[in-house]
């Protein structure tokens, strides 16, 4: 039986009243790609966030492989690598000084950190910026970065927010590529993210939230099989399709914007 | 500004127009025709320099943006030339100008006309050049690093008083400094081809020098013009101002630093907060602060005039106290410039206490760096009794150390996000100012308490008891503070990293 890597027990986050997560119920193992989907405000970053100790629950458990995240947070936070929404770089660094911050801050000894960072600069695309301060880059060279950062470490466990928004195709592949290269070597990853093609093509599991619950989760094909178009049982529906059919389908174009 | 503020400048307007009335009207009548140009010269700077000051204080409206809407490019211009007259400092000018050609119409009526052909000139001049100047600034403004410049050149400018001062009473008054002849030589040669030399000579004569001075000035405003032109049509046809940076060949990271009994993770922060305050002009202006002001004190304070920092124990107490008093503004805010690098250290698996604690370290030794090297100067230049040395160095390190403490308060009870590229964002909160004077306040008296009784009742061991004393308890106040602190932060994660932008 696979190893259970990110688990929550009845998770639940409010905001002054508000519910953002309700009572997640989640299951990721060692080696799966798995995506966490669902429309704008159902919960994905507020439950991310939890899951990597930047926001605590209001209440349930989080346990990350094996370890309780709020009694081992330390020992947590050292195996797994995290691109938050708001990256969390420190832009006054040049990109080479971050990286090599990060890892040594993650225990990498000098020449370590420093030999990982030369690697990843190369890798990313990054070596001719390495100088420039993180602040003056794109929108793109700053995900490249922050995920350089998440796995300089080399963690067990990686939780991504929306690793692919604002992200040209160029970037894009390239950050794919590292991805897939951590999975082929044991590793896990935990993404959430708005484009569906991305997800359907990279992830391995789904989870869909809606309104702070999980409202479907499981592989592509097990998704298919609990959601069939009405009148054509054997269609093969797209993970678009099944994301409409899971949280709901939108207005009629003709019924709005009549003037455009 | 509110309405109040607007009601005050223009009541500060009105009245200075009427003072440019009545120092024309009189100089004028007793034949002073210097008066003109020494106003036109007032009129000319502020013409100049406030709007540049202003937009580096809170820039306004980028006029670069307006070229990207639908108009065409004499409309550009047009708008551009209205946007500049409409400028605080171009209408105070309008009023100064006009106040001025009001009274050569009542002191020499016969000078109406050419003057106010002459004054308008002179506006249509300032007013290109204003839009010339503001241009480029604009241009600059549209980098990150350019904006984190003017910054760091604004706080600069702030030091300009002390230099002053010094300039009047350290050299001039003191040293006996004349500027040699040749320096007047060419301040005159220049003087001669200035705007406002030239509008004076052009209506004060009737002869081939004022139709040579009238031709000169009437040259100025056409070379505006074309400039004025060349930047607006670049900028019209989309100039895009992007900052450069070094391209490397060939990348090689060097290992971070190793610190003494200090481990990598532990290292690599103290590495971190120094490359900050090093990449950052703005950062090293105040931290120059300190060093610039003691020696304009050590230098300044020789004229003994109005100058209560002369004695070497007054001079380095006051350079104590005031570098001590600084220190606040790195150490109450202590997150405040990592913007959402925050997040980082949320995430990192390092407790934050030890974060909090080698952030203090940083600052502690860039401080004691900066208090070691002013003691050091004022060493040669001044003498500093024993005692007086012990209970200063005693006593700053007792405030430093107190100061860590509270500013760790500070830094995680009110948590405040520092926008290098704005001289207006404050470094710390509001709270900060305060609270450093309340600790400092106690310390500098009994300091003072210290070094009278060791003066006056003779009891030599009393500054370094004292010392001791002084830094067993700021060691304790430090622990404790901070452990209440770091309890704070992980209560409120949240709060903080919503606070500074995460």
């Amino acid at each position: 039986m696979a190893e259970t890597v990110v688990e929550t027990v009845a998770l639940r986050r409010t905001f002054a009243g508000l519910v953002a997560v309700d009572g997640l119920n989640l299951k990721v193992e060692r080696q799966q790609f798995y995506g966490f989907l669902g429309p704008n405000g159902a919960g994905k970053s507020t439950t991310i966030k939890m899951l990597t100790g930047l926001l605590r629950p209001t209440s349930g458990q989080i346990r990350i492989l094996g370890l309780d995240l709020a009694q081992h947070s330390v020992a947590v936070k050292s195996r797994i690598g995290v691109v938050p929404e708001g990256l969390a770089l420190f832009g006054r660094l040049t990109g080479a000084q971050l990286l090599n911050f990060v890892g040594r801050m993650y225990g990498l000894d000098r020449n370590t950190a420093a030999e990982r960072t030369s690697e990843l600069l190369e890798f990313m695309d990054l070596k001719d910026s390495a100088d420039k301060l993180v602040a003056d880059y794109s929108h793109g060279m700053k995900k490249k970065t922050a995920l350089a950062a998440a796995v300089i470490h080399g963690p067990a466990v990686l939780f991504l927010d929306e690793p692919f928004e604002g992200v040209d195709a160029v970037a894009a592949t390239t950050l794919k590529r590292l991805l897939q290269r951590f999975i082929s070597h044991g590793g896990t990853v935990f993404l959430t993210s708005h484009v569906l093609e991305v997800v359907e093509r990279l992830c391995t599991h789904i989870g869909i939230i809606r309104q702070g619950r999980l409202v479907a989760s499981g592989s592509l094909e097990e998704l298919r099989a609990g959601v069939r178009l009405a009148g054509d049982e054997q269609a093969t529906l797209t993970l678009e399709e099944i994301f409409l059919q899971v949280v709901g389908g939108s207005k009629q174009d003709a019924e709005v914007l009549s003037w455009l | 500004m509110g309405v109040i503020g607007y009601i005050i400048v223009a009541m500060g307007v009105l009245g200075s127009s009427f003072g440019f009335f009545f120092a024309t009207y009189t100089m004028l009548e007793e034949g002073r025709y210097f008066i003109i140009e020494i106003l036109l010269w007032v009129v000319f700077f502020v013409w100049q320099f406030i709007p540049v000051l202003l937009e580096g204080y809170s820039p306004g409206l980028n006029f670069r943006e307006v070229a990207r809407y639908p108009v065409s490019f004499r409309l550009y211009v047009l708008l551009n030339a209205a946007y500049g007259l409409f400028d605080p400092a171009a209408i105070a000018s309008l009023f100064w100008l006009f106040s001025i050609w009001m009274a050569i119409v009542m002191a020499h009526p016969s000078w109406a006309l050419g003057a106010a052909f002459l004054f308008l000139v002179f506006a249509v001049l300032n007013l290109l050049c204003n839009r010339i100047v503001v241009g480029v600034f604009e241009r600059f403004q549209s980098t990150r690093r350019g904006r984190e410049m003017v910054a760091a050149v604004l706080l600069l400018l702030m030091l300009l008083p002390q230099l002053f001062n010094l300039a009047v009473n350290g050299w001039i008054r003191v040293h006996r400094f004349h500027p040699p002849q040749w320096m007047w030589d060419a301040l005159a040669r220049l003087r001669s081809f200035s705007p406002p030399w030239l509008v004076v000579q052009s209506m004060e004569q009737w002869n081939i020098n004022a139709l040579l001075c009238l031709a000169l000035l009437l040259i100025y405003p056409v070379l505006a013009a074309l400039v004025q032109l060349r930047q607006l049509r670049r900028v019209y046809s989309g100039e895009i101002y992007t900052e450069s940076f070094r391209v490397n060949r060939e990348l090689r990271v060097r290992p971070g630093w190793r610190f003494p009994g200090m481990d990598d993770s532990s290292s690599a922060i103290l590495e971190k907060e120094l490359c900050y305050l090093r990449q950052n002009s703005r950062l090293l202006v105040s931290l120059a602060y300190p060093l610039v002001l003691f020696a304009f004190m050590l230098l300044g304070g020789q004229s003994r005039r109005g100058f209560p920092f002369v004695g070497g124990s007054n001079l380095l107490g006051s350079f104590a106290a005031f570098l001590a008093f600084s220190i606040a503004g790195f150490a109450y805010n202590i997150f405040g410039m990592d913007h959402n690098g925050f997040g980082r250290w949320l995430l990192s698996p390092l407790p934050l206490g030890r974060v909090m604690r080698i952030k203090n370290l940083a600052h502690a030794a860039l401080t004691s760096a900066i208090y070691v090297a002013g003691t050091a100067a004022m060493a040669v230049v001044r003498h500093v009794p024993v005692t007086t040395l012990i209970t200063i160095t005693a006593g700053f390190y007792c405030v430093l150390i107190l100061q860590l403490a509270v500013g760790n308060m500070v830094s995680v009870y009110w948590p405040k996000r520092v926008e290098f590229a704005q001289v207006t964002s404050r470094s710390t909160s509001s709270a900060a100012g305060f609270a450093s004077l309340l600790v400092i306040m106690p310390v500098m008296i009994i300091g003072g308490m210290v070094v009278f009784l060791t003066a006056y009742a003779q009891i030599t061991w009393l500054p370094m008891a004292a010392g001791l004393i002084g830094l067993t308890i700021s060691a304790g106040a430090y622990y404790w503070l901070t452990q209440l602190a770091v309890g704070h932060a992980e209560a409120t994660l949240e709060k903080i990293a919503g606070d500074l932008g995460v």
